[in-house]
């Protein structure tokens, strides 16, 4: 993943490069917050990813509240429980 | 209290026809004023969407005419093209609007310009590659971008759009477009008139869907008998799949799966606003059809503004530059002004060339408004006669009492006969009123007069 996208923390006081590890940590919290396979997390987690990645290819600087609304329509598709807890439980991860 | 400092009094996010025009009025207001650019400056219209096309359209007509000179005793044995030499003629047409060098002229007028992405941060504040601005007043108009459908193996294979289809380098022996509203139409006809095989499908029964039933009934006609094209209407493609160096369109027509060979494919099904631009950290509503905006151009949050094809109403240059004169008077005064979509005319370069403007017969039934209709042929008028073109009629639509609500006309530069409709509706005016009015002999605008005598009170 190129570092070239940025993140806007929430309190905009600085940004963070985006890193695709902790998004991906933080979709796979969620599922197993809604007792999901930790196989089944891991697979939802790595799509939703893939998928941010490439919504980010034409940006450079986004914020977090941008993250967690792509990640979570996204993650509406294969798992809508956990893009549920995803979108409304903002410190989950 | 201290007042609120930003970087400028406006940004204007979208140097197209929605956002340049209200930045240069702006701006000579003594206003600081930013303008965000993420692609080419002048944005679609100038650099890939009407002018390129109409530049092509323009060429390939002048070839059709001199080929079809036999009946005017013009010999045109010999009659040929150089299709690189014709693309010149495009990018000549392009670079002389001056849209992509008005670096320049956006400089002396003290407007910042700024390239790349905007992205709204906060309802006061975006980010353009990582530098963070601020503004008290924001416009959006980012314009809109092709829609591509859902097609099985569309994304294994090459596919043209309206702005690569420009960048040719020869017209493909054979092409099959996906789309059969204006921009698809028109590139039908083009590559059609350089000799390239042409199949046009769109879902829809008719060419034109959104014009009257006529309107599509006869381009679909002309293009079959005239143009020897496969007009697939009612029809729905279900895959692509690349065969060497050709492309196997497969498509459902009458429940039958039928498939083609093609050297192209081009998808020209529709264009959606973009709104990728992070509008929810701004708090702006929107959904996917556009930005919700109130009768002053405003969006839910009150100091942006949206204008142009993001708004998803018109997707025409001359709403957007007509929206964006709008917004620049709202934000420059306190009576604030609403747009009037009454009379908006509407082009579709074929030949003969499609005009509309006003409600179409299909708005009036919508709204059960007791109409009446007026149908003049053009082949009863002095011109047609002369010009030998026998293709196409006026239509106008009127209320009860006969003022004019609609009209279409499809002729030789209906294009420039549609504008006395056009004012006649904005002003309220009656069938009557135009049919007494002079009309020279001879010319297509006869066809309008002999329309309007047709409603009867």
């Amino acid at each position: 993943m190129s570092a070239a996208h940025y993140v806007v923390k929430r309190k905009r006081t600085h940004s963070e490069p985006f890193d695709p590890l902790k998004l991906h940590a933080s979709i796979v919290a969620a599922c197993l917050a809604v007792r999901t396979l930790e196989g089944e997390a891991h697979l939802a987690a790595e799509r939703v990813t893939r998928h941010v990645i490439e919504w980010l290819s034409s940006k450079t600087e986004v914020t977090s509240a941008d993250l967690r609304r792509v990640a979570s329509s996204h993650l509406q598709k294969y798992h809508s429980e956990a893009a549920y807890m995803y979108e409304h439980h903002v410190l989950i991860a | 209290m201290a007042k609120q400092k930003f970087d400028y009094d406006l940004i204007v996010i979208g140097n197209g026809a929605g956002g340049g025009v209200a930045a240069d009025i702006v701006a000579s207001s003594s206003k600081r004023v930013a303008i965000i650019e993420g692609d080419t400056l002048g944005g679609q219209c100038p650099n890939w969407g009407c002018v390129p096309t109409k530049a092509l359209l323009h060429a390939a007509n002048i070839y059709d005419a001199a080929k079809h000179g036999a009946n005017f005793g013009i010999r045109a044995a010999a009659v040929g093209y150089n299709y690189p030499s014709v693309k010149a003629w495009k990018d000549l047409a392009v670079k002389r609007t001056g849209a992509a060098t008005s670096q320049k002229y956006y400089q002396a007028r003290g407007i910042h310009l700024f390239n790349g992405e905007a992205h709204f941060i906060s309802p006061h504040e975006i980010t353009v590659n990582r530098r963070h601005l601020s503004a008290e007043h924001f416009l959006v108009s980012t314009g809109s971008q092709w829609v591509i459908p859902d097609i099985v193996g569309l994304k294994n294979v090459p596919y043209l759009t309206p702005r690569t289809a420009l960048d040719l380098i020869r017209p493909p022996k054979s092409i099959f477009i996906v789309g059969g509203g204006a921009v698809g139409v028109e590139f039908a006809e083009l590559f059609s008139i350089f000799g390239s095989k042409v199949y046009i499908a769109d879902f829809a029964p008719r060419l034109l869907p959104r014009e009257d039933d006529e309107v599509g009934d006869m381009l679909g006609e002309h293009f079959t008998k005239h143009r020897g094209m496969s007009v697939l209407t009612k029809t729905k493609v279900t895959r692509v799949a690349r065969e060497g160096i050709v492309t196997r369109v497969t498509y459902v027509r009458g429940g039958t799966e039928h498939t083609v060979k093609v050297d192209q494919v081009l998808i020209a099904s529709g264009k959606t606003p973009t709104v990728d631009i992070g509008l929810e950290n701004a708090g702006i509503e929107y959904s996917p059809k556009g930005i919700e905006v109130d009768e002053h151009l405003q969006t839910s949050a009150k100091h942006i503004y949206a204008s142009g094809d993001v708004l998803g109403r018109y997707m025409y240059t001359h709403t957007a530059v007509y929206e964006s004169r709008i917004v620049a008077h709202n934000l420059l005064n306190k009576n604030k002004v609403t747009p009037d979509y009454t009379a908006v005319p509407r082009v579709t370069f074929t030949t003969p060339e499609v005009a509309s403007v006003g409600k179409s017969e299909a708005d009036c039934l919508k709204r059960d408004l007791s109409i009446k209709t007026g149908i003049a042929p053009i082949n009863i008028i002095g011109r047609s006669n002369i010009a030998d073109q026998r293709d196409g009629f006026v239509k106008v639509i009127t209320d009860r009492k006969g003022t004019l609500l609609g009209g279409t006309v499809v002729s030789p530069h209906a294009g420039e006969v549609i504008h006395e409709l056009t004012l006649a509706i904005q002003h309220g005016m009656s069938a009557a009123e135009v049919a007494n009015t002079l009309h020279a002999f001879p010319t297509w605008s006869e066809a309008v007069r002999v329309a309007c005598t047709k409603i009867k009170l």
